[in-house]
């Protein structure tokens, strides 16, 4: 295994907004490398700018995708996945159902491409705007605005747009199913360079150039198939993977510390929603497999009976399960119900950012029985995550 | 009454800010109606200002058992609006006892002026508003309408939407002897509406559904109601009430349409050639019935801190009438409205709207409203 250096696409991000060509190209290197490791079983849970190297190759800059330190795959009990529990990801680039705690699959992997694919079109503008907890509240809750909403000037070719636009999609289901498909939009463009024309353009027959594809998908070979045949990891470093079959490139991939086990290969990552800690996973002081959620007060102002709002909120009680943090904390949410009788404005604060996310996400199914039949009722809710006795 | 009021006051003073286990909440409307075209509308409309306010106070005795009192004051003065106790078995089984407002139509839920952004209310469950109200005698049933009884109900909460159903046996709405229609001012006088008129209550039903559409709160809801019984003292006028009603919100806009119909029974009379303003059918017969329908759609859209509307009801009444009654015996009134609801600060909301009646039996009228409301 050689060791590799090179600039993160981060890099390459902050010296401006990238063409379009580019952009689409290395975005679909990278899918290659998705194909793979999906198709493996293994989700990445952590595709963002700073993971994805570009070194040079002889037909041009190679992606190389790197950090699988927080890769998943489903049906294994991974003893470090389970106690971090419930995160994954930078909040920037996860997934809206992997900020809210909930059960993910590859495509939380394609949402964090698209988002990854947005910040090289736009020079590093995110889709969303605000403090970070409104941030996040507002991908647990709508989609990603387009391109052309944030940075209308910058003149990005629709049909690249739309990639991206569904990529970013809230609802997995809303997005591309799969790299593969990914793969087959963006060979359904082509783009010319602008070395070629004045402005880019955009017609619909496959493009040309499919050798960085096919290299990538040889990247994603290797990815896998370092998950598949290692034995035994050396010790956290960033190592080039022999690639097992016939391809031009290496893949780079940072060793976890405990690799996923082999798996069969199933794209459906985890049946109780996992965690991670916010930035780099840090082991808990405490497993929240040991932590409870503990409702410690339901306020209640206005037109409902008080025990009617608490019932609706236990009944939320399993969703909560799903949103325990790595270490006790207090947590208040509050949220408004109205003639709909479901919560709505749901806020949270208190604790960590995928965890005020998760309680959003559970708070947002609160339904009443009834309607408050005076204005709209307003809610806080105080829950405690505590050590279980 | 007053003892009520003066009642629910104290403790509401006493509860303000107090621990969780109870809630308090009020509501209050002041509208100006004008009514630029006919003179005549003046006296057959609540022209001018009226207020409307609205106290209430809900105890949670156990986490299954809570009580609830309102009280409003408006046209009737004050009234008892909801006195009853909830006991909760599961999501799907309660039992409400007292005096509600029992589950019939989709406005009644949301009748409060805090909630509806329109001063006033769909012809059907108009509630002295509407120009000619004494004329036609209301809508098909005032909301929103309190009654003594006790209701069964619940929620199936499953994925993706909820079922809710409700069954009540109430005293029903009132009527004297020899009757020609629901009297609904004796239904709610303050002195009266403790007691029924003839022991046989009236029963009804409510099965709703709604559809989640996203997770964003949108949803398609449609309901079906209805209530039947007898409301004359010597119980031989029957009436029956039923309708169908259908909410949807979608990319933030609210489209709401209902439909509600009743079929009363009248009392002919002993003299009915002077009774009654139309002779005997070719049967020979008098009517000895009436049936009354009608129908509302509206749209509301949020822009910014307005919510604009537009609605679209009206009113159909088939049968005999009573002699000198203005009406025919195939009346209609169609009422177009515009409108917005401002917020001007927190919930404050000025809500401002024109409606344009035309009738078949009398001159077309045009109201402008300028209300403020607020839930507090």
């Amino acid at each position: 295994m050689e060791y590799v250096e090179g600039p993160s696409l981060v890099t390459l991000i902050d010296d401006g907004v990238m063409a379009p060509l580019r952009v689409v190209q290395l975005a679909r290197a990278v899918c290659e490398g998705l194909v793979y490791a999906h198709t493996a079983g293994i989700v990445h849970r952590d595709l963002k700018p700073e993971n994805i190297l570009v070194t040079p190759g002889p037909g041009g800059p190679v992606p190389r995708l790197v950090d699988f330190g927080l890769a998943l795959s489903i049906d294994q009990s991974d003893a470090r996945l389970t106690e971090s529990g419930m995160t994954m990801g930078t909040p920037a680039f996860a997934a809206p159902e992997q900020l809210a705690g909930k059960p993910i699959d590859h495509r939380a992997d394609l949402y964090a491409l698209g988002m990854t694919m947005f910040e090289m079109l736009t020079g590093g503008l995110q889709p969303f705007e605000g403090q970070l907890m409104e941030v996040v509240s507002a991908r647990t809750t709508r989609d990603a605005p387009r391109i052309s909403q944030r940075a209308p000037k910058l003149g990005v070719p629709r049909a690249v747009e739309d990639i991206v636009a569904r990529l970013t999609r809230r609802r997995p289901d809303d997005r591309f199913q799969s790299a593969r498909a990914v793969i087959d939009a963006i060979d359904a463009l082509r783009l010319v360079p602008e070395a070629e024309q004045p402005t880019e353009q955009i017609a619909t027959r496959p493009a040309r150039g499919g050798w960085l594809a096919i290299g990538l998908a040889a990247c994603g070979l290797a990815v896998a198939g370092w998950f598949l045949l290692a034995p035994a990891p050396p010790s956290p470093a960033q190592v080039a993977v022999p690639v097992p079959v016939a391809a031009p490139r290496p893949v780079v991939v940072e060793i976890p510390a405990a690799p996923p086990a082999r798996v069969a290969p199933r794209h459906r990552v985890a049946r109780e929603p996992v965690a991670a800690p916010i930035e780099k996973p840090a082991r808990p002081a405490e497993s929240p497999r040991e932590l409870r959620a503990r409702i410690d007060g339901v306020d209640v102002s206005g037109a409902l009976p008080p025990g009617d709002v608490r019932r609706a909120v236990e009944r939320q009680r399993s969703a909560l399960a799903r949103c325990v943090p790595a270490s006790p904390q207090t947590v208040v949410a509050q949220f408004t119900i109205g003639e709909a009788r479901r919560a709505r404005d749901v806020r949270a604060r208190g604790a960590e950012a995928g965890t005020n996310a998760c309680i959003v996400s559970a708070f947002g199914d609160v339904r009443t029985e009834a309607a408050p039949d005076i204005g709209d009722v307003k809610v806080t809710v105080r829950i405690a995550f505590v050590g279980s006795t | 009454m007053k003892w009520l009021v003066v009642a629910i006051l104290a403790c509401s003073a006493a509860v303000a800010g107090a621990d969780t286990q109870r809630t308090i909440a009020g509501s209050l409307q002041l509208d100006y109606l004008a009514v630029p075209t006919d003179a005549d509308s003046h006296e057959a409309a609540f022209d001018g200002m009226t207020v409307e306010a609205a106290l209430k106070m809900s105890f949670a005795m156990t986490r299954n058992a809570s009580v609830s009192v309102k009280a409003c004051f408006a046209c009737h003065g004050f009234e008892a609006a909801a006195a009853y106790v909830d006991l909760r078995a599961a999501d799907e089984l309660a039992v409400r006892i007292g005096r509600l407002t029992p589950e019939l139509g989709g406005f009644p839920q949301r009748a409060d002026p805090s909630i509806h952004h329109s001063s006033d209310k769909p012809l059907i469950y108009d509630m002295g508003r509407m120009l000619r109200h004494a004329a036609w005698n209301e809508g098909i049933l005032p909301a929103p309408w309190v009654d003594n009884g006790v209701e069964l109900l619940g929620t199936r909460f499953v994925d993706g939407g909820r079922l809710d159903y409700a069954a009540y046996v109430m005293s029903g709405p009132k009527g004297a002897r020899d009757a020609a229609d629901l009297d609904f001012v004796a239904s709610r006088d303050p002195g009266k509406y403790y007691v029924d008129n003839n022991s046989q209550p009236v029963v009804g039903a409510r099965l709703s559904g709604a559809v989640d559409l996203d997770s964003d709160g949108h949803a398609i809801t449609l309901g079906l109601s209805a209530m039947a019984g007898r409301y004359d003292p010597q119980r031989e006028l029957d009436f029956v009430i039923a309708g169908a009603d259908i909410a949807l919100s979608l990319a933030g806009v609210s489209f709401r349409g209902e439909y509600l119909a009743r079929r009363t029974d009248m009392a002919i009379g002993s003299n009915p050639s002077a009774r009654w303003k139309y002779g005997p059918g070719s049967d020979g017969r008098y009517d000895d019935h009436f049936f009354k329908h009608g129908f509302y759609a509206e749209a509301e859209a949020p822009i910014g801190r307005v919510d604009a509307f537009a609605r679209f009801d009206g009113l159909l009444r088939f049968g005999n009438v009573l002699e000198g009654s203005p009406l025919s015996s195939s009346s209609r009134v169609l009422r177009y409205t515009a409108g917005a609801a401002i917020r001007i600060v927190a919930d404050v909301r000025l809500k401002s709207s024109v409606e344009y009646y035309r009738f078949n039996d009398l001159p077309d009228d045009v109201a402008l409203h300028l209300a403020v409301a607020t839930p507090f």
